[in-house]
């Protein structure tokens, strides 16, 4: 199977639809957003179902240059009968990095990620294997993989596999390809690796990586490479599980021995979300004030405007060019302030609800850190304190 | 955990669609008081309430609740909402929310679902030791039965629903949905929700009922309740439901339901202006529950074509919906012409005044000119943004609908030649590999 990220348009998927029809007859594009998602899936398997979760925040309309927000970026699901077993396959695309140093999106790619582990982890409890693929944005280390493995137990191909061949370090974005900016990629050793695959098995079978490659840039005998990302190959064996365990399937994505890493990484999680709460909301107010401010003077304008009305003499004291200018500017500054505020409230009510999840998490991962006799021991005195 | 237990387990589940919108509903605060007093003293495993728009309302009850109802969790999406809270007697592990793709619209103030950001929450609680997965749910409301413009909106939300609730729920041992559908029994979302997802009804599946004539739970004889929103249904009707089902270890029963019948005792008006459901469920946990929980092979065909017929005509609803917007599209694309022209029209005036030999336009004339320009480009290109999602939503629903008719349909074809074992609306249930243990 294939998983495409930034398919942007809908005649590039019926392009590749057409020409690839004999090999993969079963196809599924994700449509959401203003140009979204992005997100096809090729299959030899048949697709017996999809469902798409569109994430609640990805960025901001205003932000024109990045585009992210007209993206209606989501994580897409189809599930697969592979050899009589039921394959779940999630692709999806994360909020785009633009500066590492000042993230101002890394709230909202941190809430996608953990949108993305949420419905991962509650739509999966039927599957013998799950695959996931896409461009996480983010660097192995980062938080929200992170959070991403060690809550779903996803395990990466890369640091699984024993037979890679392609770039790097595994680096999926390379200054080696023509279509990239190399200068980006200057502090980071000249890659970065971003886009992944991901997979786990259950109790019927057991799932291993054989190999993993990556292009590395140019493509032979082409002008330029495929894309500005590099393109991931994963092969899989898929072996079944002849020991039949106690625990039940749906007990599978949490293990007792990563509980306390687990607590510490979704506190982490909770953090960044606070502080992209703490940012909104005073965006929030900064908006509702410019808009107040607004129209006061739109007020004091037509007050202005009543005066010749009660005055004695008919003539205007101020001049009409300013005045009607000056009234245009406050209708339109009401108007964007509006909008904006509409926008922000939007954007609180979606942090404040992924932190109630997280803090609902932390609490159920808690209940379980005090049952398993590991944990007790090698939890850190901080995270006890999390209840709020 | 599947241990033999001959004494079923009964699980107590409330809704009500609570009208908490602060500054027009009336007698709001004293309403969440008199809630708040039933729900501690009832004290029911768990309850689901819709339109608590206002967290402060929310608060005020988690706090009234915190002995009978120790938890509690508060779903927030859109504007304004999503106005779904569940407070519960057992404790709440994991909770998510999905929300809907389509809400109405925003520029429809005066009925103002799209700033509500409708969805349906999921919490999965712990029960007896059992996973119960709980949904709490609102839909857009149907303002006009005989022209109704949400009917596509409702439909991919009941579509959505439905899809969040199938692939959610496959290791769940007890599922229970609850919430305001603002539908009718058999309008085609509530066939489309339960044809898909095998959920039960409790208001058809129990034996014993007291309530309003014919379950009602919008009546003519609420004090809130306005007489024409109701025509031509004179006395009331039934659009708030809790439906459940079982699985392979519990099988479930609804013991009873009853609702209120549009006053409280002792109180001078009801609790909402809709009536409150209160159903009785009981679990029971044993080897036995694997027949209460199958369905036979003759059912099942029963049941895939009656999922075939109700989503070909869902997918009718949806084209349509299409259309419609499509339309709207290109009206939004027209308005941003006219928009342009408006704004072209002072500055050729301006720019060739040769062409126009008397001086009519005022510096007051262009201004205006400019400004109407100015505010009609900017609607227009808002509406086309919103039109062109809800084009991209309608038409992802569409392919998600007819891969589950293909899918259906070549189970259909499958069961014709080999038959198969029972269906219950799971995405993998017609998975050879899945082993009956």
């Amino acid at each position: 199977m294939c998983f495409w990220s930034q398919v942007w348009c809908e005649a590039d998927f019926l392009f590749l639809k057409e020409k690839l029809g004999s090999v993969y007859p079963h196809s599924h594009y994700f449509k959401s957003g203003f140009i979204g998602s992005g997100l096809a899936v090729f299959s030899r398997h048949r697709i017996h179902d999809a469902f798409l979760y569109r994430y609640s925040l990805n960025g901001y309309p205003y932000m024109v240059q990045h585009g992210d927000w007209f993206g209606g970026k989501a994580v897409g699901k189809i599930v697969l009968g592979i050899t009589g077993l039921t394959v779940h396959v999630f692709v999806t695309h994360l909020h785009a990095e633009y500066c590492r140093e000042r993230d101002s999106y890394l709230p909202h790619r941190v809430v996608q990620a953990w949108e993305l582990l949420q419905f991962i982890r509650h739509t999966s409890a039927g599957a013998d294997v799950v695959i996931m693929g896409g461009d996480l944005n983010m660097h192995p280390d980062d938080l929200g993989t992170r959070l991403l493995r060690s809550y779903t137990g996803l395990k990466d191909c890369f640091t699984e596999t024993d037979s890679f061949d392609g770039c790097e370090g595994g680096n999926t974005h390379i200054s080696e390809n023509p279509f990239t900016n190399s200068d980006e990629l200057v502090p980071f050793g000249g890659g970065v690796r971003i886009d992944y695959i991901l997979f786990k098995g259950s109790e019927q079978v057991d799932v291993s990586c054989e190999s993993l490659s990556t292009t590395k840039g140019p493509v032979p005998g082409h002008p330029f490479s495929y894309s500005d990302h590099e393109a991931l190959t994963a092969e899989f064996l898929f072996t079944p599980n002849k020991k039949k365990h106690q625990r039940s399937e749906r007990e599978v994505d949490c293990f007792p021995d990563n509980l306390p890493d687990l607590v510490n990484t979704v506190n982490e999680a909770r953090t960044e979300v606070k502080v992209g709460l703490h940012c909104a909301e005073h965006m929030r107010h900064t908006t509702a004030r410019t808009g107040i401010m607004g129209l006061v003077l739109l007020v004091l304008e037509l007050a202005i405007a009543a005066v010749p009305i009660f005055a004695l003499g008919d003539d205007q004291p101020f001049p009409k060019a300013s005045f009607y200018l000056l009234g245009a500017l406050c209708f339109a500054i009401l108007l964007f302030t509006s909008l904006l505020y509409i926008f922000y409230s939007m954007e609180v009510k979606s942090l404040q609800g992924a932190e109630d999840q997280m803090r609902l998490a932390l609490g159920s991962l808690q209940e379980r850190l005090k049952e398993s006799p590991k944990g007790l021991s090698s939890v850190h005195s901080e995270t006890v304190q999390l209840k709020s | 955990m599947a241990t033999e237990r001959p004494v079923p387990d009964k699980l107590r589940v409330f809704s009500l669609n609570c009208w908490g919108i602060r500054f027009f509903s009336q007698h709001c605060a004293q309403r969440y008081e008199m809630i708040g007093d039933l729900l501690d003293r009832e004290q029911h495993d768990i309850a689901l309430l819709q339109e608590v728009w206002s967290e402060r309302d929310f608060l005020f009850l988690k706090r009234k609740l915190s002995s009978s109802h120790p938890y509690a969790h508060y779903f927030k999406s859109g504007v304004i909402g999503s106005g779904l809270a569940v407070f519960s007697r057992h404790r709440i592990q994991d909770a998510l929310l999905y929300q809907y793709s389509l809400n109405g619209h925003p520029y429809m103030l005066r009925h103002g679902d799209w700033f509500g950001g409708k969805a349906v929450g999921l919490v999965i609680v712990d029960v007896f030791g059992l996973k119960a997965q709980v949904y709490v749910t609102h839909l857009h409301a149907e303002y006009s039965r005989a022209q109704d413009e949400y009917l596509p909106h409702r439909i991919v939300q009941s579509w959505e629903l439905l899809q969040f609730v199938r692939h959610t729920s496959c290791g769940a041992d007890v599922v229970i949905l609850g919430g305001d559908l603002n539908m009718h029994p058999q309008d085609l979302g509530n066939r489309l929700i339960r044809a898909h997802t095998g959920l039960r009804d409790c208001y058809t599946e129990t034996d014993t009922f007291d309530g309003c004539e014919d379950g009602h739970t919008l009546i003519a004889v609420n004090h809130f309740t306005k007489k024409q929103d109701l025509i031509p249904f004179e006395k009331g009707i039934r659009i708030d439901y809790i439906l459940m089902k079982g699985s392979k270890k519990v099988s479930m029963k609804c013991e009873s339901l009853s609702t209120t019948k549009g006053s409280v005792a002792g109180k001078p008006f009801p609790y909402s202006d809709h009536e409150a459901l209160t159903a009785e469920l009981t679990l029971l946990q044993s080897e036995e529950s694997r027949q209460h929980g199958q369905r036979n092979i003759s059912d099942s065909h029963t049941a895939v074509s009656e999922q075939m017929d109700v989503v070909a005509e869902a997918q009718a609803v949806v084209k349509e919906g299409l259309c419609h917007t499509e339309t709207l599209q290109a009206r939004a694309l027209h308005l941003m012409g006219g928009a342009l022209l408006l704004l072209l029209l002072p500055l050729l005036m301006i720019l060739l005044p040769c062409l126009c030999s008397c001086s009519h336009f005022s510096f007051t004339t262009t201004g205006l000119l400019l400004a109407a320009g100015a505010v009609l480009l900017l609607s227009g290109l808002l509406l086309y943004l919103l039109f062109t999602t809800h084009i991209k939503v309608l038409k992802e629903t569409e392919d998600q609908m007819k891969l589950t008719s293909d899918d259906l349909q070549s189970k259909l074809a499958g069961s014709r030649a080999s038959g198969f074992s029972s269906s219950d609306g799971s995405p993998e249930s017609s998975s050879p590999f899945k082993r009956e243990e």
